[in-house]
């Protein structure tokens, strides 16, 4: 696996390098044609393809964060005994001492908010969760789900929290979550993105989401995330002008092709491939995007799965669709992002409408893709990039609360491909603000989610600037505890 | 004698010949009979002036020894070839096994060309120093090191101890599997002894395995010869470690299985163990090479190849799914789901015997006869393709199959249950076999700043038949404790009500 750009790799700079990259083109342009050049992508040419190290578990992710940051209290971890110390203040010997947000370090009090709602225990083969009122549909599907309630991160603001999750890091620049995969698995589908991105807006607090959550950092571009809109039309641009036949577009492609491969024999850009590669990604999915986006296919049973608002454009509902729609269809890494998570007030009420959002379109794509066949090959994932504070922010009243950001414990799920199920991971204590019990970092998460896919996360590495760099840096451990 | 039982009936190699072998496998009884002449004669030189023998005698006896130790030498010979042993300790006790026969040769000699009496001793002397270590090092070698001991030696350590990563000795291998490995095989599989040729002190000799083949093929039980083995009877002559020794705990046993499956995807508990295809040659490289180029999704794991037809560009799916006979013996899964295959292109699926996994979903096939016979067979996806009931009952017939996803099929309510039941091995999984947890809601709501009173921590019984606030009927659900008291209220409003007023109070005292 070397790095096209990998000078030390090469014994002379000049000619030798010249030759080096014209090789690459003419090999690809006499012996394997045109088509093979769209392939580069693929696992056609080693160069784009480092794995799988051992015999995958999960082919594919399904990624569901939940930008903002939902609040465990209020939805995963149960702690009836929080009831009793309502208004009380939070003992220091909880907080020890930790620096709060600015948000909140200037309150002059940090009293206890226990969450207003209801929980339920759901029984599983791993003995079982405790779910909230909020999330009667995921209830449904509790058996299917490993739910870790002992998160932890190093973030504490929205653009690092999930910078670390989706790159491994929290300085922005890396490749991100689904561009290792691709990267390090290929495509299974060549007529489709290998990596696809959908954003639903939420009905709560949002904050920002920039491209580069989903960004190839120093990868080759290809394995960027292509984002879907989530609108009534998701890729635009995909007819071809009035006048344009499918067969003038391949002609267009192909001299443009011939002149893309000159430039890159002469500068050695490893971009140019990537742009060509982008082009043939466009052409093929001119014809497979009608095709993936049209819902009238599915019966009313399936569409009756993810809720009343499937077909309305925009929806969580519909990207769930989309998202087991592309999984179906070979897509390796599909990340859905809903915003509107960070409830630093008026937290019952915004909760309630961000579940209304996405509880039935969830367990609607775990049944999906369960009776599908699809659960035994996938992977799903939620969680946001922290946690919410114990205390209050801002007024405490019996019916109302604002909680602020809190790396220092969180709940995450995921379901399906070589996963225990039904089960609690980890503990924290008796206000969620510490972990007891067995703490997972976001390095650990990564590190297990690639041994899954098949891949050795201290081996999947990419030289640049003189370095091997690893979605999970220099930490991780695969969880085996989690292992089915 | 179990362990003469189990030298006797250890298997030959293959390049001996069956009498041969059972020769070699006399050793054991042979070798007794010397160490048996050995201490007659020494009892019979103590006793020498008593007992009055005559040269002729002594010849007889001590060319008794000389063939004795012959015999044992030859069947210990041809017994080490026909098992494949090797290492230290062998060489040992063939050594030692060389000299005490030489040495009683050389009191032949001495006995019939001297009627002195010391020379002879002194060599039997040397004799039975000899013999006595060979028979140490033979007795090693069947009943393990530290055979003399009393009691089981404990745990050794592990030779090497890797400090960078505590779990995970230096053979790449997790510490617990490798200190199983050193506990029950090492002593007859390892640096001093190799008991058919096998090594199990590391992984790479485990890869490389033995006379018998690899003993570890990663991510398969049912490959490995060594679990095999494992997993025999317990009375079964090929069971390791052999009945006598000390047998793994069900922990260590589970750990290895469990390290064994790490990498093992949905090739699950098939009883059957999946020989190796032979290699896959150019001419199948090719076309797969060729369907990739098509457009097809090529994914290997390990020597079982898997075929996506999602994207392929071909001009006809039948034709070229009648041209994957060649690649028969290496594919293990064909993804066909949404193309256009036919009738005609399933036909030709019957020849790929070794599929453990189909999937048609969404096409529009409308039998699957030709799919009853694949021996392989676990797992059909056939979502959405309106297949009629008479489908589902025929592919049931396939004799390996496990799990059919029949949605969007037909489907009979009344005859459904009735065919699951019949067919308890298969898995069929429709809209109707969602099966949903049984849950339990929590008890009762309490929202107080207030611990409850003592001793009514679970179970909180209000005295007030009334809502304090609506003068309504009181609900256990909702219960407020106030002043050590549990109030009940009618509902969640009424509860939040009364406790914001005794909010704004406390606000209003301080």
């Amino acid at each position: 696996m070397k790095n096209p750009l990998d000078h030390s790799a090469l014994p002379g700079l000049g000619e030798t390098r010249r030759r080096f990259f014209g090789r690459c083109a003419d090999g690809a342009a006499s012996a394997l044609g045109l088509s093979a050049l769209a392939s580069l992508g693929e696992r056609g040419t080693d160069a784009n393809f480092a794995g799988p190290h051992h015999r995958p578990r999960a082919k594919q992710i399904i990624y569901l964060h939940m930008e903002g940051a939902p609040s465990q209290l209020d939805l995963f971890d149960y702690k009836p005994e929080l009831r009793h110390r309502f208004q009380q203040d939070l003992p220091d010997s909880i907080r020890q001492g930790q620096r709060l947000t600015g948000m909140t370090s200037g309150q002059a009090r940090f009293p206890v908010a226990p969450s207003i709602f209801r929980f339920s225990k759901y029984e599983g083969e791993g003995g079982g969760l405790w779910l909230s009122e909020l999330l009667p549909h995921l209830g449904e599907v509790a058996h299917e789900l490993l739910l870790v309630k002992s998160m932890h991160t190093d973030a504490i603001n929205h653009e690092p929290g999930i910078t670390f999750f989706q790159t491994g890091t929290e300085q922005p620049g890396r490749p991100s979550f689904g561009a290792w995969t691709s990267y390090g698995l290929g495509s299974l589908n060549r007529n489709l993105p290998t990596f696809a991105v959908m954003i639903t807006q939420g009905k709560g607090n949002m904050q920002a989401l920039s491209a580069r959550f989903w960004g190839a950092g120093f990868l080759p571009s290809e394995h960027q995330g292509c984002k879907l809109r989530v609108g009534s039309d998701p890729v635009l641009f995909l007819q071809n002008p009035d006048g344009v036949t499918r067969e003038d577009r391949r002609a267009f492609l192909d001299v443009l092709g011939t002149l893309n491969r000159e430039e890159f024999a002469q500068s050695g850009d490893p971009e140019i491939l990537a742009r060509l590669a982008q082009h043939e990604m466009a052409y093929r999915m001119q014809m497979s995007v009608p095709e993936l986006t049209d819902f009238s296919g599915e019966s009313a049973d399936t569409l009756g799965l993810y809720g009343p608002d499937v077909l309305k454009p925009g929806t969580f509902a519909g990207s769930c669709l989309l998202a087991r729609r592309l999984v179906e269809r070979g897509t390796r890494f599909v990340q859905l992002y809903m915003r509107g998570w960070d409830a630093h007030g008026n937290l019952p009420n915004e909760i309630k409408l961000q579940c209304e959002a996405v509880d039935q379109p969830i367990a609607g794509l775990l049944k999906d893709l369960r009776r599908r066949g699809l659960l035994d090959e996938t992977l799903v994932l939620f969680g946001g990039e922290f946690g919410r504070t114990v205390y209050s922010q801002g007024e405490l009243t019996a019916k109302n609360y604002g909680r602020d950001h809190h790396p220092r414990c969180f709940s995450i799920w995921m379901a399906g491909a070589g996963l225990k199920k039904g089960m609690t991971y980890g503990e924290t204590d008796e206000f969620s603000y510490n972990i007891t019990e067995n703490p997972v970092s976001v390095h650990d998460l990564h590190a297990t989610l690639l041994h899954l896919l098949g891949i050795d996360h201290e081996r999947l590495v990419y030289r640049y600037q003189g370095r091997d760099f690893r979605l999970t840096d220099v930490a991780g451990r695969v969880m085996r505890e989690w292992l089915a | 004698m179990t362990d003469w039982a189990t030298t006797l009936a250890a298997e030959p190699a293959a390049d001996t010949s069956p009498l041969l072998a059972l020769i070699g496998r006399l050793h054991p009884l042979a070798v007794h009979a010397p160490l048996g002449a050995l201490g007659l004669l020494l009892l019979l030189e103590l006793g020498a002036k008593w007992t009055g023998l005559g040269r002729r005698a002594w010849i007889l006896i001590y060319g008794f020894l000389a063939a004795t130790c012959g015999a044992s030498l030859a069947t210990g010979w041809i017994h080490a070839g026909a098992t494949g042993a090797g290492g230290k300790i062998l060489t040992l006790h063939q050594t030692l096994a060389i000299a005490a026969t030489a040495l009683s040769v050389v009191a032949v000699v001495i006995v019939l060309t001297t009627s002195r009496v010391w020379p002879r001793r002194v060599i039997l002397l040397l004799l039975a120093g000899a013999l006595s270590a060979a028979g140490h090092w033979g007795g090693t070698m069947v009943h393990g090191e530290n055979w003399l001991a009393l009691a089981p030696s404990p745990e050794r350590p592990l030779a090497r101890e890797s400090s960078s990563n505590p779990a995970t000795s230096p053979g790449g291998w997790p510490k617990t599997i490798a200190a199983t490995f050193e506990a029950h095989c090492n002593a007859c599989h390892g640096e001093r002894m190799q008991k058919g040729g096998l090594r199990t002190d590391s992984l790479a000799a485990l890869l490389q395995g033995g006379k018998s083949g690899p003993a570890l093929v990663m991510g398969s039980p049912s490959q490995s010869l060594f679990w095999q083995r494992m997993e025999l009877p317990l009375d079964d002559e090929d069971h390791m470690p052999p009945q006598k020794k000390p047998q793994p705990s069900a922990e260590a046993r589970a750990q290895l299985l469990s390290w064994l499956t790490e990498t093992a995807s949905d090739r699950g508990q098939a009883p059957e163990v999946r020989p190796q295809p032979p290699v896959l040659e150019q001419r199948g490289k090719d076309l797969l090479a060729q369907l990739e180029a098509q457009g097809v999704t090529v994914t290997a794991d390990g020597d079982d190849y898997a075929l996506r037809f999602d994207a392929a560009e071909v001009s006809s799916i039948d034709a070229t799914l009648a041209s994957l006979t060649s690649l028969a013996p290496w594919l293990a899964s064909l993804n066909l789901a949404r193309t256009s295959v036919s009738d005609a292109g399933l036909a030709s699926l019957a020849a790929l015997h070794r599929l453990r996994r189909i999937d048609i979903s969404r096409t529009k096939i409308r039998t699957l006869t030709p799919l009853e016979n694949l021996r392989e067979l676990e797992t059909l996806l056939a979502v959405e393709c309106n297949l009629p009931w008479g489908e589902l009952m025929s592919v049931l017939s396939a004799p390996a199959l496990r799990e059919v996803f029949w949605l969007g099929n037909e489907w009979s309510d009344e005859r459904g249950p009735d065919l699951a039941r019949s067919h308890p091995r298969v898995k069929i999984i429709g809209p109707w076999s969602e099966s949903r947890p049984q849950s339990t809601t929590e008890p009762v709501v309490v929202l107080s700043s207030q611990a409850p009173p003592p001793g009514t921590d679970s179970a909180l019984h209000p005295n007030n038949q009334l809502c304090p606030i609506d003068q309504k009927p009181t609900k256990a659900d909702f219960v407020l404790i106030e002043n050590q008291v549990p109030v009940a209220f009618c509902s969640l409003a009424c509860l939040r009500a009364r406790l914001d007023d005794r909010i704004r109070e406390s606000g209003n005292r301080d």
